[in-house]
């Protein structure tokens, strides 16, 4: 039997609520990849669009999902359920499962922070490792590139993703009480260590013009539609929206909570811990001179740690800074990382009334399992010319299709049913009974419209994108000396991705009922 | 939470694979040249110099690229935008190398990016370059053979008014309002409770 909503858990206050949304909402993409984007994209001139996306786009969606979770008091698939019936409990079960997916590679990356901090505490600020499995000697590649790889081509990483899976299991044990400890310690950490980080870089000589080179704005990209693209799907992903984690958080609240307050004060902290993690990135790019990559891996793994390399006051320094570094990060992806495991325990808890412990460690064990085939560290690309190893390969073309794609088309389906068959007014009543920020008919407009459309332009964008050629093929040239069979990895990993979440989703939709 | 773009390392970790490997084989075949030219001292100049030269022609030939080690100095580490600032353009042994096409690329990976051509090296080496752009800039020198590059920081003249606008602006808006909505959560009732209305 499922249990009653007040017997699932609560905050116990409102704000380890929103400690532990922004927490979610804060994790390795906003250390790193806000900066690359604005950076690539016009410096100053990219916040008119990210802004703009942010009131427009981001926010509403918040409110939606807030509102979804508070309405129902339940999981993402029982919430779509009751708006919908079975076609958005199977829409719920397929965010869930492609968040699991998800929640999977991002573990796995997670782990090869953990290897990096090790790395902190030595090799990595030597001028060069040897690549053994990659038959490359000391010295032909420089480090941090070196050290990432000759880390990844080793087991280690399995152990570091067994430890996070662990650290994941502890800290959801019970739900949002033990969430609600954890990240009433580990979000003002991730502030201190950030401002930290800030400090030392405005303080370096000729920080203050890596500031400068964030913000000063050339308009000229403004009508250069791939900025808009970056900025609204930026903004997507930065919220954890489309992931049903902030349907799942909110339905640990009472219905009378001000939940579009909150949706502003998560979506606020987490555009601001961007800010204040550009000014912190920037000044350490321009006074090393290291051009950024529009990539969290490129970000987190080679270019900081290069400029954090080049640190005046000694090894010391260096060492104390890079550990900073990796803490940082490690505490940003636990905060987001149990947000999904939550999610996808939950919901089957909720549907299947199963103890909530056995379901944790059901989906732990499952996540270990998918964890480990990212982090599997055979060799596949000797020249590394692409990816170098299987499990970075994999982790690429799997994160292409369920991120870029995955979590767009949750948005978009929300909003529909939402905004077409429930009616967004229901939700926009029931907001406003308890808010202090009124909701006006403009969010009908946009739920029922203009965010869909926003969406659908941001998918068909992409989808565009790839009929010039599937994403991962032009790896090929790379692998198929030594790998033939890699060639078929973008188009397996496309069919997985969407038709066994779709058969996992039809699965969970189809047994058991609600009622 | 996590935008995981292309990992593609590909060229540039290739690149510098494979340059860094040359450059290696390039060192090596340099130094045992010196080497043999130290002992064998009865061999008169111009026969050990012919023997670097081919064997530098040799690995030139297997690299397909550069073969000397070359590097862009300028003359200050942090060049202020509009402000003329001299570039010396040096080969493995440290000399000046005269001839080389110098150019910058402005914002470099950037939808902004910008590339310009600067000039070439006078007899000593040098160019004037004068930055029109300040932030992050590339700047390769290239010569029949061969080519470098350097990453350089290039200051702005004075702090850009719109870039302090806006930094403002986002900053009140972004921190400060959530700043504002935290303490008024901060000073209001918990709101705890049941779930069930």
């Amino acid at each position: 039997m499922p249990q009653k909503p007040s017997a699932r858990g609560q905050w116990k206050s409102r704000l380890g609520f929103i400690l532990a949304a922004s927490g979610s909402a804060i994790g390795l993409g906003n250390i790193v990849f806000f900066s690359a984007n604005a950076y690539q994209f016009g410096g100053g001139a990219f916040y008119l669009p990210y802004l703009i996306a942010l009131f427009f786009v981001g926010i509403p969606v918040m409110t939606l999902e807030f509102g979804l979770g508070a309405f129902t008091g339940r999981a993402f698939p029982e919430a779509l359920y009751r708006v919908a019936g079975r076609k958005g409990e199977f829409a719920g079960w397929w965010a869930i499962f492609n968040a699991a997916l998800i929640t999977m590679w991002y573990i796995t990356i997670l782990g090869w922070v953990v290897g990096m901090f090790f790395g902190a505490l030595g090799d990595l600020w030597k001028p060069s490792v040897a690549l053994p499995a990659f038959g490359i000697a000391e010295g032909a590649v420089g480090n941090p590139v070196a050290y990432f790889f000759h880390m990844l081509s080793s087991w280690m990483p399995v152990v570091f993703v067994v430890i996070i899976w662990i650290l994941n299991i502890v800290i959801t044990r019970n739900g949002a009480e033990s969430i609600e400890q954890a990240t009433r310690v580990f979000v003002p950490l991730m502030w201190i260590f950030m401002i930290v980080l800030i400090v030392r870089g405005i303080t370096l000589a000729h920080g203050f013009q890596g500031v400068m080179l964030l913000f000063a704005p050339d308009f000229s990209v403004m009508k250069d539609p791939q900025v808009w693209r970056g900025a609204f799907a930026q903004i997507f992903f930065t919220l954890s929206l489309g992931f049903g984690v902030m349907t799942e958080y909110a339905s640990y609240l009472p219905k009378k909570s001000d939940h579009t307050q909150n949706a502003y004060i998560t979506s606020l902290l987490n555009c601001g811990f961007e800010y204040i993690a550009g000014l912190a990135v920037f000044s350490l790019l321009f006074v090393f001179a290291v051009v950024p990559k529009a990539s969290t891996i490129s970000m987190m793994f080679f270019i900081i740690p290069q400029g954090i390399a080049k640190l005046p006051g000694g090894p010391a320094m260096v060492m104390g800074f890079g550990l900073l570094f990796f803490v940082l990060l490690i505490i940003a992806g636990l905060t987001s990382s149990v947000s999904l495991v939550e999610a996808l325990t939950s919901a089957i808890h909720d549907k299947y009334g199963t103890p909530r412990k056995s379901t944790l460690m059901w989906a732990g064990a499952v996540g270990v399992i998918g964890s480990v085939v990212f982090a599997l560290p055979m060799v596949v690309d000797p020249h590394l010319a692409d990816n170098g190893t299987l499990g970075l390969t994999l982790t690429d073309i799997v994160s292409h299709w369920n991120f870029d794609y995955g979590l767009l088309i949750v948005g978009f389906v929300e909003c529909v049913l939402v905004g077409w068959v429930m009616g967004p007014r229901t939700i926009r009543d029931m907001l406003n009974r308890h808010s202090t920020i009124q909701l006006g008919s403009s969010f009908d407009v946009l739920i029922k419209w203009i965010i869909p459309a926003v969406i659908l332009f941001l998918l068909g964008w992409a989808v565009f994108g790839e009929f010039r050629g599937l994403y991962g093929v032009g790896y090929n040239a790379h692998y198929a000396a030594r790998y033939s069979w890699m060639k078929y990895v973008p188009q397996a990993s496309l069919i997985v991705w969407l038709f066994g979440c779709a058969a996992a989703a039809w699965i969970f939709t189809r047994k058991g009922s609600y009622e | 939470m996590i935008r995981l773009a292309r990992t593609r390392i590909a060229e540039t970790v290739f690149r510098t694979i494979f340059r860094a490997r040359m450059r290696a084989v390039a060192r090596t075949v340099a130094q045992s040249a010196r080497t043999r030219y130290a002992f064998r001292s009865n061999l008169d100049t111009s026969s050990a110099f012919a023997v670097v030269f081919v064997l530098f022609v040799a690995v030139s030939v297997l690299a397909g690229t550069q073969a000397a080690r070359a590097d862009v100095v300028l003359e200050t580490r942090y060049p202020v935008a509009g402000t003329p600032c001299e570039v010396l353009v040096q080969d493995d042994a440290n000399l000046p190398r005269p001839g080389a096409t110098v150019s910058v690329t402005y914002r470099p990976g950037s939808s902004v990016e910008r590339p310009s051509r600067v000039g070439t090296t006078d007899d000593s080496g040098r160019v004037v370059w004068t930055p029109e752009l300040a932030g992050i800039a590339t700047v390769t020198a290239s010569w029949a053979g061969g080519s470098t590059r350097a990453n350089v920081s290039v200051q702005f003249s004075h702090p850009p008014l719109s870039g302090l606008l806006i930094m403002v602006f986002a900053g009140i808006v972004l921190v400060g309002g959530s700043a504002v909505r935290i303490r008024r959560v901060l000073r209001s009732p918990p709101d705890t409770g049941n779930n069930e209305e």
